[in-house]
């Protein structure tokens, strides 16, 4: 379906005005780039209902899902940070404005799943490791309605919200139709990787009993 | 190019090269872990075997 929203991108939806545009054709990253970002933004949220599970109750599930959530999250961000500022440079002639709150607030997402991810793996996994990384996920989230309110509150560089956003931010129906199918779309994915990961924990526990159960014996 | 197109392009295959190598990636771990768990498995059946006929 990801594919089939960017061959619809490439080739059913309207081109934009040139006049209005330094680089007319790059407008059409948009069709990946919102999906991945609202993708990101979902990562945040399986990140942070999976800290809180972990933190608060104990629960295991709660420490896998933060553990998808900050794989999902670097993953999606880093597409986002790549896809971002590629556009910029040829829209804006510059990848990266400083002064744009919405790119920093996102940038410090993405660092931050990048942090947790690189945690996992360098860290023993211990009781306190988990909630040290989880206060991170928790706390972390803030920085979602932040970087979503960003460009409603200091709107500079980065064009403004598609949804719900102001008459001027109004696209046209077949780009708008085309943009959903891919935020569609990447919820599937990401919801397949999801169980992807969640197969191969319980495939890892599987063979841990066995080995276990190998060692015992000889 | 001035009307981005070379750029559009790079983004899109940097995007499908990160999705499409991290999911790779995943795959090729979950085919490893059940061939490992089939060794496993197999190596634990002919232990319970070889001690059954012990007995």
């Amino acid at each position: 379906m990801a594919a089939i929203t960017l061959w619809l991108g490439f080739t059913w939806a309207p081109s934009v005005n040139p006049d209005d545009w330094s680089s007319p054709e790059a407008y059409r990253i948009l069709y990946w780039h919102v999906p991945v970002a609202w993708a990101s933004f979902n990562a945040a949220a399986l990140l942070f209902i999976g800290s809180g599970a972990w933190f608060l109750k104990r629960l295991e599930w709660g420490w896998k899902l933060h553990v998808v959530g900050a794989n999902l999250g670097l993953l999606y961000g880093l597409c986002v940070m790549i896809s971002g500022p590629i556009w910029g440079a040829a829209e804006w002639g510059t990848p990266w404005d400083l002064t744009d709150v919405r790119l920093n607030t996102f940038a410090i997402l993405a660092a931050l799943s990048l942090y947790l991810v690189m945690g996992h793996q360098s860290q023993a996994d211990t009781e306190d490791t988990r909630d040290t990384f989880a206060t991170v996920g928790l706390f972390g989230f803030l920085l979602v309605p932040l970087t979503i309110a960003a460009i409603r509150i200091w709107e500079n560089r980065h064009p403004p919200p598609i949804i719900m956003g102001d008459e001027s931010s109004g696209l046209d129906s077949e780009i708008l139709l085309v943009m959903l199918l891919g935020v569609f779309a990447f919820q599937i994915l990401v919801s397949g990787q999801i169980m992807l990961r969640y197969l191969i924990s319980g495939l890892e526990e599987r063979l841990i009993v066995v080995q276990t159960k190998l060692d015992e014996r000889y | 190019m001035a009307d981005g197109t070379l750029f559009l392009a790079i983004a899109y295959v940097a995007m499908i090269g990160i999705i499409g190598g991290w999911t790779w990636n995943l795959l090729s771990r979950m085919n490893e872990l059940s061939e490992r768990l089939s060794a496993a498995e197999a190596a634990l059946s002919d232990s319970a075997d070889e001690i059954s006929e012990d007995e």
